[in-house]
This record gives structure tokens, C-alpha cells and sequence, in this order.
């Protein structure tokens, strides 16, 4: 039985509770939840209390995520998908949850330890970085990726800001927003390609917002610089451009092939540009001067 | 570095064609590197794809000769330049 359905992305995901305690979602996935729907799910999520001593793994990880020196999670191969070890955000190297992930990365087992929420033990499937696991294993599942970028709707036009930390990203999301842009996120992105057109959405955060979305028409690389400038990039350079700024797991060939062909897809119709930006709001009349 | 040695740590590789091009992606500990990512024109491209274990500097030069329709020192030269590329890129 489903105990609750969540539209990220326009994915629909079950959670299915296999434990006694209730189980619970960060703040920002409220606006995530499906009242009614009839849709098929894209991938299931069972919760369970507890975290088995069966799941330790024989082998050494495939990959390990670290996060200013923190360990964030492990991931194994075993027989039938991936076993991840997922820790703590806020308590270094705390085991939080254990999660199964078949080989078809459609159905996620997730052991949580129960934790007190108002005095009460309760579950969280989907606690940090869990939550942003299972969206990520989505979109490597389906025509889908997720990048780190500002994403902003100006006038229904969907622009993404992309470039390393630093770059300026979440600046451009507040001078746009001042230009009386819509944000749709300034921070983790995915871009699902349906049917031809290229769709931006948010995903959820540790706070609350609103579900987002716009169709796709551009993409920025971004760099600071003196003068506001703009190269289009074709082929192989557009492709360099973005991929780098996407949130992988690049432990298999399969994952890097499945990034590059999505790219190399959406650069045929979607432009990408390196943007040298001055900070300020003249680089959102800049593009806008761009487009007319 | 020789041929040889190329032609075997093109396993570390991931690569996807981009209209004449190809993108390299350096694989690491069984990790992607996507900030090193290198990419090759057509002729890099094609050397790319007929380097092989059995190769040697003579058919290579040959092939690209044959491909582009170019002379053999020009085939030679286009042939060095990828090769000291590539070789920055797995030294890298």
C-alpha cells in the first residue's frame, strides 16, 4: 500500500512504509506531495525501521561523496543493484541510513534509524542526502539530468546560470529576481527532456517553496569579467561547457554515457553560452538586449 | 609514451561522439573526471577510433593520408600533434 506519492519533476514517486513508526519528510518536500493521482510511479521507495546488520558490505565502495572532509555516502555494488551508506549531514561519519537500489533503479529499500520528532520516534526516508540520492538515481534512470545552476523564468523563458562554485551563480538568481524574473531554483536543477522540449524544474530543499518549472531556451556557463559578454558555443565546446556542472556519480562508463548523450541531445536545440558576467543588474538587460 | 600504451588506456575513457568531435572523459580510480574532459577534432577523432594494441606510426599516417586526402607529411604532422595532445591528457 502506498502511504504517499510525490511529484518531483514531474516523476512520481511511492513511499511505501514497511515499519510501525510514521514516517515524516523535511520541510521542503511539502509542496512536493501528491494529493490525488492515478499516474504510474517512476520509482518506489520502501521504508523501513532499523538498519540490518545483513547490509554490510563485502567489498570496498565504488564510490564515496565527501563534503568539506565529511564523509556523506558510500555506494557498493552488490548482486542485485547498489547498497549505499548514507551518513549523517550534521554528525560526522554517523551511519544514518543503509539503502538497496535494484539493478532497474526503480525500487529503493531504505533503512532509517527512527528518530524523535515531537517526542515521537518517527521515520525520515528521505532525510538529507538521501532525498537528493533517490532524485538523482531518477534521473540517470530516465531522459533526465540535474545540474548545479541558477534557474530562472523571464517571462516563461527558462534560463540556466552554470559555471564552478564562486562563479556567481546565486548572484544571478538575485539580480534576476530583482528584474522581476520568477526563481526557480538557485542551487540544484533538474532538466527532463519531454518529448522534443527541454523542462527545467526545481527539486526539493532543506526550506519550503513551491513546485517550479519552465521550458528550457538557454544555457549560460558563467565566469566573472570586466564587460558583460556572450559566446555562443557549438558542438563539442557547448558540451564541455555543461557537462562538468552536472551532479554525478561517475563510476560507470553507463552513468558518463547517459549525461553526455542527454547533453549532446539538448545542445541541437537548446543554445549555450559562456557569459562573462559584471554583477550587477545590467548583465539581465545585457541578455535581454541579446534576445531582441 | 607509446603508441601501445595509448592504445590500452583508451579503456579509461569515456567518450561520445559530438557532431565531428569526440569528448573524452578521463576516468580515474573508476571515477569520471568531468573537469578534465578533452575533446578531439575529426582527425583526432578518427585516430582515436583506429588505435589499436597492433598500431603503428607508419599506418596511422597512412590512414589519416587515405581519410583526409592529404599528403603523408601533412598526415605525419596531424598524426605528432594528437599524439603529443593525447599524451598531455593521460599525463594530465
Amino acid at each position: 500500500m502506498v502511504n504517499l506519492r510525490l511529484s518531483i519533476a514531474d516523476f512520481v514517486i511511492d513511499l511505501i512504509n514497511k515499519s510501525e513508526l510514521p514516517i515524516k519528510l523535511e520541510d521542503g518536500y511539502s509542496d512536493f506531495v501528491l494529493e490525488e493521482s492515478t499516474a504510474t510511479a517512476s520509482v518506489q521507495v520502501i521504508a523501513h525501521a532499523g538498519i540490518p546488520d545483513s547490509l554490510q558490505p563485502a567489498t570496498k565502495p565504488i564510490y564515496s561523496a565527501d563534503f568539506e572532509g565529511n564523509k556523506l555516502w558510500e555506494i557498493f555494488r552488490i548482486e542485485d543493484g547498489l547498497l549505499f551508506h548514507v551518513y549523517s549531514s550534521t554528525e560526522p561519519y554517523q551511519l544514518q541510513q543503509v539503502a538497496k537500489l535494484n539493478a532497474d533503479l526503480t525500487v529503493w529499500d531504505i533503512y532509517s534509524e527512527p528518530v524523535l520528532d515531537d517526542q515521537k520516534s518517527v521515520l525520515f526516508p528521505l532525510l538529507y542526502p538521501m532525498g537528493p540520492l533517490v532524485m538523482y538515481y531518477l534521473t540517470a534512470k530516465f531522459d533526465a539530468i540535474m545540474i548545479h545552476g541558477s534557474g530562472i523564468s523571464d517571462n516563461g523563458l527558462g534560463r540556466i546560470f552554470t559555471g564552478v562554485s564562486g562563479q556567481g551563480k546565486t548572484t544571478m538568481a538575485k539580480l534576476w529576481f530583482d528584474a522581476g524574473a520568477e526563481v526557480l531554483n538557485d542551487d540544484r536543477l533538474i532538466i527532463r527532456n519531454q518529448n522534443g522540449t527541454y523542462q527545467i524544474y526545481n527539486t526539493p530543499m532543506f526550506y519550503q517553496d513551491e513546485q517550479r518549472s519552465a521550458e528550457l531556451k538557454a544555457i549560460y556557463s558563467i565566469h566573472h569579467s570586466k564587460e558583460n559578454t556572450l559566446i555562443k558555443t557549438e558542438g563539442a565546446s557547448a558540451v564541455a561547457g555543461v557537462t562538468p556542472n552536472l551532479i554525478q556519480h561517475g563510476y560507470t562508463k553507463d552513468l558518463i554515457s547517459h549525461h553526455l548523450k542527454f547533453v549532446t541531445q539538448m545542445i541541437d536545440t537548446i543554445p549555450v553560452y559562456k557569459l562573462g558576467v559584471v554583477p550587477n543588474n545590467s548583465v539581465v538587460e545585457f541578455i535581454r538586449d541579446y534576445d531582441r | 609514451m607509446d603508441l601501445n600504451q595509448i592504445a590500452r588506456n583508451k579503456q579509461n575513457f569515456a567518450t561520445k561522439k559530438v557532431g565531428e568531435d569526440l569528448v573524452l572523459v578521463p576516468m580515474k580510480d573508476n571515477v569520471a573526471e568531468m573537469n578534465a574532459m578533452f575533446t578531439l577534432n575529426e582527425v583526432g577523432s578518427f585516430v582515436w577510433d583506429n588505435l589499436n594494441e597492433e598500431s603503428t606510426r607508419e599506418l596511422l599516417s597512412l590512414a589519416i593520408a587515405e581519410e583526409f586526402e592529404v599528403d603523408e607529411a601533412t598526415a605525419k604532422t596531424d598524426l605528432e600533434e594528437f599524439l603529443l595532445q593525447i599524451q598531455d591528457m593521460m599525463n594530465g
